[in-house]
C-alpha cells in the first residue's frame, strides 16, 4: 500500500453569499490528507465549517456557496477545477458519503431497491439485475437480515438502526476508495451507535479511506488514526488521534477535550467552553478562539496564527504552543 | 444538528432576525409605523393604494364626475364607438354613455365591496374572538357551524342570500358578507388560540382582568396584523363576486349600473359594439390588480420575511 | 382501523354534512316569503319567463308539497325525494324533472372543469419547477409577478379579454355557445389560467422545500445527474402533495364554471343553476345546490384517498411496520 494520500485538500476556502453584506467565509484554509485504508476524524462543534469542507470536496453545496480557493487531489486530478460534469463521475462512485440521519439523506418515497441501485446504474457499473444482486449483498453485508425481503421496503419501515446500516450499504455498494461519514452516529441510540461504528471500523479494515465529520471525540476516537480539528473554519491542530487525546496543543483541543467527552476509559471533568463559537460574519481577528481562550494573551493573539509543527504529523496554529514545548 | 450544520449555521446569521412585528398590545405605535414604512417602500403596493384611493373618491362623487346620469340616453347616438362627441368613451345599445356608467358602477362595486368586507368582519371577529376566547362547547359548537360554511362553496350561497333577499345593494351587501366570512372567522380563532398562550395575556388574567377585556383590550390589537392582510385580500374579491353576480343576472337591479353586468352585455353585442365590452373589462381589471397589490403590500409589511404565497 | 373504517367515518360526516347544507338552504328559501306554489304563482304573474308555470302545474305541485303542508313536513317530503335522485319538476323548464336536467348539464360543466385543471397542471408544473430552480432570479420574479395576475383575475373576465382577442379582433374562435369542439378552447383556457397560478406557486414552494432536503442532497453525492434527481427525488416527491391542493381546485371548479358558462352561453349546470336563482325556480335551485354540495364533499374526499395511495407513507400506516425507534 502506498504511503501516498488517497485524498489531499490544500487550502480550501468555502464563502457563502448573502443579500446586501460581505459574503461569509465558512471554510477558511483548510488543509487535510487521507490515505487508503485510513481514518480521518474531522472535529469541531455546530458550525465549524467541517460539514461545508466536505461538501466543498464533493461539490455539493447549496446555491448560494462558493470555492474561491484551494485544491482537493484525488487520483492525479483535481477535483475543484475538473468541473461539475467529472466530479459527478467520481462522486458517488470513487468517493461516497454517508450523512446524519437516514431518515432525510433517504428518500421516502422510493423503495431501498430504487435508491441503491440507481447510481450503479448512472455510473454505468452494471446493468439493472446484476445491480440489484450487488444491493442485496451490500445489504447483507451491513447486516441487514433478509436482504431479499428488505430491498423492497421503503426506508421508513425499518428500524432507525437498519436504516442507518442501509444508507451505509446505499454508499458502499459501489466499493468506493473514499467514504466520507458525516456525523453518523449523531441521531441514532448508543447501541445503534456501537454497530455503526463497527461497520466503519470493518470497512476501514478492508482498505476504503474514511472520513469521519463529528463534533463527538469520543467516537472520533473509537477508529481514527489521525485527527484535524476545526474551529470557526479553520484548522487549529491536526495530530494522530492518541496524541491529540493523551496530549491536546491547541487550547481550543484542550476545551473541546474538557467538555466531557471520555476519554481512554476515565471520564473527564465536565468543564464547557465558555461562551459560544463566532458568529462567523464578526469573526475576530488573527486567532479565531482567543476571545474565549482562557490563555490568550494580547494583541499577540489578535494577529493572525501560524500553523506550528509540533511533531510528526503534528501541528497547531496557535503561537503557544511553541512556548510550551 | 443536521448534517448540514455549517451551511445553517452560515446562513442563520444572515436571516433578518426581524423580530414579530407586533408584540406589546396596544400601547405599541411602533410596528406599525414600521409596517408602514415597509409598505411604502413597495412601490407597486403604494402606487395601487394611490389609485384606489383616487376609485375611492371617483365612487364618492360620481354624481359630480360623471359626464351623465347612468340612465340618461342620448338617442341620436346608440352604440357610439369610443372618441364620439360628447361620449369619450361611447356610448350602449340605449344611447347610455359607457364612461358615466362606469363610474356609477365604480360606485356599485365598492360600495358592496366595502359593505360585505364589513358584514364579514364584524361576522368573523365576534364569532372567531367567542369561540377562540371561550373555547369548550361554545367553540366547538361554532366551528361545526363553520366547516359546515367551509363545505359550501361560498359562491352558491352568495346566490341563495341573493334569491332570498331580492336584488339591492343591501342584498348583496349581506349575501357576499355572509358567504365569505368563514375564512375570517377561521383566521381570528387560530390567532385567539396562540395568543391567548402569550405571557402578557397570562399576565393580564393573574391580575384579574375580565374575560371580555382581555379579548378586546390585549388579544384583538394583536390579532389586527393578520387580520388586515385576509382583509385586503378580500376587498377584490369582494369585487369580482357582485360582478359575477351580476353577471349570473343576480347583481344590483337595473338600470343601475354594475360592471358585471356591463360585461355580459358586452359580450352580447361583441362584434358589433367591442367598446362596450373592452371599457369594462379593462377598468375592472385595473381595479382588481391594484387591490390585489395592495393586499400583497399589507402582507408583506406585516410578514416581512414571508416567502410568497 | 383499516381502510374501510376510515372511509366509512368519512361517508358519515360527508351525510351530515349534507343534511346540514340542505337544511340551511331549504330553511333560507323558505326565508322567501309564501310557500314554493305561492311563490310560483306571483313570479309567473309579474315576472314574464318562457315557459313558467301554468295553474296546472301549480296544482301539481301543490299535489307534490302540499300547500299548507308545515315546513318540516315540506323538507321531509323534499329530502325523501332526494335520496333516490327524485327531486321533482322544474319550474322553469317545465316539462323537465330536475334530475333530468343535473344529469344533461352537469357532464358538461364536469369535462370544463376537468381539462381546465389538466391544462391548469401542464401549465403550473413546468412554470412552477423553472421558477424553483432559478429562485430569486429576474425569470423567478418574472415569472411569479405574470402568475399573481393570473391569480387575481376571474376566470369571467378572463374569458372576456379572450373572447375580445380570439372572437373580435383575431376572428379564431368562438365568442360562445355549446355547438363543437372549438367552442371548448376559450373557456377551458379562461377557467385554466387562476388555477394553473395557485398550482404554479404552490409548484414552486413545494420544489422549493424539496430541493433543500437532505435526500436530494443525498442523491446527488451519489452522482445523480441533475436533471434526473430533480425530476425523481425532487419533482416526484413535490408533486405528491400537489393532489391536495389540485383536488380541491378541481372540486371548486366542477361547481365553479358557472360565471364562464354564463358568459360564453354554454348549457352547464352553472348556467341553470343561475338561472333557476334569477327564475327563483326552488326544486331546480335546491337540487343543483345540493348536488353541488354533493360533488365538492365526494371530490374532497377522493382527493383524500388518491394522497393515501400516492405516498408509501401513509398508504402503509398500520401495515406492520418495523419502527423499534
Amino acid at each position: 500500500m502506498s504511503d501516498e494520500a488517497l485524498l489531499s485538500v490544500r487550502g480550501l476556502r468555502t464563502t457563502f453569499r448573502r443579500d446586501g453584506a460581505e459574503p461569509l467565509t465558512a471554510v477558511d484554509g483548510v488543509s487535510f490528507d487521507v490515505r487508503r485504508g485510513q481514518a480521518l476524524a474531522i472535529v469541531g462543534e455546530s458550525g465549524s465549517g467541517k460539514s461545508v469542507t466536505m461538501r466543498s470536496v464533493m461539490g455539493i453545496l447549496p446555491r448560494t456557496a462558493r470555492i474561491t480557493d484551494g485544491q482537493a487531489m484525488f487520483g492525479g486530478r483535481d477535483l475543484l477545477a475538473i468541473g461539475d460534469k467529472e466530479l459527478r463521475k467520481v462522486r458517488g462512485r470513487d468517493i461516497a458519503m454517508v450523512f446524519q440521519s437516514a431518515m432525510e439523506a433517504m428518500n421516502p418515497t422510493l423503495t431501498l431497491e430504487r435508491q441503491l441501485t440507481e447510481h450503479l446504474l448512472w455510473h454505468g457499473i452494471c446493468n439493472k439485475a446484476e445491480a440489484r444482486k450487488r444491493a442485496v449483498r451490500a445489504l447483507g453485508d451491513v447486516g441487514i437480515p433478509d436482504p431479499e425481503k428488505r430491498i423492497r421496503t421503503y426506508p421508513f419501515q425499518l428500524s432507525g438502526g437498519m436504516r442507518q446500516r442501509a444508507m451505509i450499504a446505499m454508499a458502499m455498494v459501489t466499493e468506493p476508495a473514499l467514504l466520507i461519514a458525516d456525523e453518523p452516529t449523531t441521531a441514532v441510540d448508543v447501541t445503534v451507535q456501537r454497530q455503526i461504528l463497527d461497520l466503519l471500523a470493518e470497512l476501514k479494515n478492508r482498505g476504503t479511506g474514511v472520513i469521519m465529520i463529528t463534533h463527538d471525540l469520543g467516537v472520533a476516537r473509537y477508529f481514527c488514526d489521525d485527527a484535524v480539528v476545526m474551529y470557526a473554519g479553520r484548522v487549529v491542530e491536526r495530530a494522530p488521534m492518541d496524541r491529540l487525546l493523551d496530549d491536546p496543543r491547541h487550547p481550543y483541543s484542550v476545551g473541546l477535550l474538557g467538555s466531557g467527552v471520555e476519554v481512554g476509559g476515565r471520564e473527564l471533568p465536565l468543564r464547557p467552553i465558555p461562551g459560544s463559537p463566532p458568529d462567523l460574519s464578526h469573526r475576530p481577528d488573527g486567532c479565531p478562539f482567543h476571545p474565549r481562550c482562557a490563555r490568550a494573551e494580547l494583541p499577540r493573539c489578535g494577529t493572525e496564527q501560524e500553523t506550528l509543527t509540533i511533531g510528526p504529523g503534528r501541528d497547531a496554529a496557535c503561537w503557544k504552543v511553541a512556548v510550551d514545548a | 444538528m443536521t448534517a448540514t450544520e455549517g451551511v445553517e449555521a452560515v446562513v442563520g446569521t444572515t436571516g433578518t432576525g426581524e423580530p414579530e412585528p407586533i408584540e406589546r398590545g396596544t400601547t405599541a405605535r411602533g410596528p406599525w409605523a414600521r409596517a408602514w414604512s415597509r409598505f411604502r417602500q413597495h412601490r407597486l403596493a403604494f402606487g395601487s393604494l394611490i389609485f384606489c384611493a383616487l376609485l375611492i373618491l371617483t365612487a364618492i362623487a360620481a354624481p359630480l364626475i360623471a359626464p351623465y346620469g347612468y340612465e340618461e340616453t342620448d338617442i341620436q347616438h346608440k352604440l357610439a364607438g369610443p372618441g364620439a362627441p360628447g361620449h369619450l368613451l361611447g356610448t350602449d345599445l340605449l344611447g347610455r354613455d359607457i364612461l358615466s356608467r362606469l363610474i356609477y358602477g365604480l360606485q356599485t362595486a365598492l360600495t358592496v365591496a366595502f359593505g360585505a368586507e364589513l358584514t364579514a368582519l364584524v361576522l368573523a371577529l365576534a364569532i372567531g374572538l367567542l369561540a377562540g376566547y371561550l373555547g369548550g362547547r361554545v367553540e366547538s359548537l361554532l366551528m361545526a357551524f363553520t366547516d359546515v360554511m367551509y363545505a359550501f362553496p361560498s359562491y352558491l350561497f352568495a346566490v341563495v342570500m341573493v334569491t332570498v333577499l331580492g336584488r339591492s345593494i343591501f342584498a348583496l351587501v349581506v349575501a357576499i358578507g355572509i358567504a365569505s366570512w368563514v375564512t375570517q372567522a377561521r383566521l381570528v380563532r387560530a390567532q385567539v388560540m396562540t395568543l391567548k398562550e402569550r405571557e402578557y395575556v397570562e399576565a393580564a388574567r393573574s391580575m384579574g382582568a375580565k374575560g371580555s377585556t382581555i379579548a378586546i383590550r390585549y388579544i384583538l390589537p394583536n390579532a389586527i396584523g393578520p387580520i388586515l392582510v385576509t382583509t385586503s385580500f378580500a376587498i377584490p374579491a369582494a369585487i369580482a363576486a357582485e360582478a359575477g353576480l351580476a353577471l349570473l343576472g343576480l347583481g344590483v337591479q337595473p338600470p343601475t349600473p354594475s360592471w358585471g353586468a356591463m360585461i355580459s352585455e358586452g359580450s352580447r353585442y361583441l362584434l358589433a359594439a367591442p367598446h362596450m365590452l373592452v371599457a369594462p373589462a379593462v377598468l375592472f381589471a385595473l381595479t382588481l390588480l391594484a387591490f390585489t397589490w395592495i393586499g400583497d403590500g399589507v402582507r408583506d409589511a406585516f410578514d416581512p420575511s414571508g416567502e410568497q404565497r | 382501523m383499516g381502510l374501510a373504517g376510515y372511509i366509512g367515518k368519512r361517508a358519515v360526516r360527508l351525510v351530515l354534512s349534507l343534511i346540514a347544507v340542505s337544511i340551511l338552504t331549504f330553511t333560507l328559501l323558505q326565508l322567501a316569503p309564501g310557500n314554493f306554489a305561492d311563490l310560483q304563482r306571483v313570479n309567473s304573474g309579474a315576472t314574464n319567463f318562457g315557459g313558467v308555470g301554468t295553474e296546472s302545474m301549480v296544482g301539481e305541485l301543490e299535489s307534490r308539497y302540499g300547500a299548507d303542508v308545515p315546513v318540516w313536513k315540506q323538507y321531509l317530503i323534499f329530502m325523501k325525494g332526494a335520496v333516490v335522485w327524485d327531486f321533482g319538476p322544474s319550474y322553469k323548464y317545465a316539462s323537465r324533472n330536475v334530475q333530468d336536467i343535473i344529469s344533461e348539464a352537469f357532464p358538461v360543466s364536469a369535462t370544463l372543469a376537468v381539462l381546465a385543471v389538466l391544462l391548469a397542471l401542464l401549465i403550473a408544473v413546468p412554470v412552477g419547477v423553472f421558477a424553483a430552480l432559478r429562485q430569486n432570479s429576474k425569470t423567478d420574479h418574472t415569472t411569479m409577478f405574470v402568475v399573481t395576475l393570473g391569480h387575481a383575475l376571474p376566470s369571467y373576465l378572463t374569458a372576456a379579454f379572450m373572447i375580445l382577442l380570439f372572437s373580435a379582433t383575431l376572428k379564431l374562435l368562438p365568442s360562445g355557445g355549446w355547438n363543437g369542439p372549438e367552442d371548448m378552447i376559450l373557456p377551458v383556457l379562461a377557467l385554466s389560467l387562476g388555477p394553473a397560478a395557485v398550482l404554479a406557486r404552490y409548484v414552486r414552494s413545494s420544489m422549493l422545500e424539496t430541493l433543500r432536503e437532505e435526500y436530494v442532497t443525498a442523491a446527488l453525492a451519489k452522482g445523480g445527474p441533475r436533471r434526473t434527481v430533480i425530476i425523481r427525488h425532487a419533482l416526484r416527491n413535490s408533486l405528491i402533495p400537489l393532489v391536495t391542493v389540485a383536488g380541491p381546485l378541481l372540486a371548486a371548479l366542477m361547481t365553479g364554471t358557472v360565471f364562464v358558462e354564463a358568459l360564453l352561453r354554454i348549457p352547464g349546470l352553472g348556467l341553470y343553476f343561475a338561472n333557476a336563482a334569477a327564475s327563483r325556480d326552488m326544486p331546480l335551485l335546491m337540487g343543483t345546490a345540493l348536488f353541488f354540495a354533493l360533488i365538492l364533499m365526494v371530490t374532497n374526499l377522493v382527493v383524500d384517498l388518491i394522497y393515501g395511495l400516492l405516498d408509501p407513507r401513509i398508504r402503509t400506516v398500520g401495515g406492520g411496520s418495523h419502527d423499534g425507534h
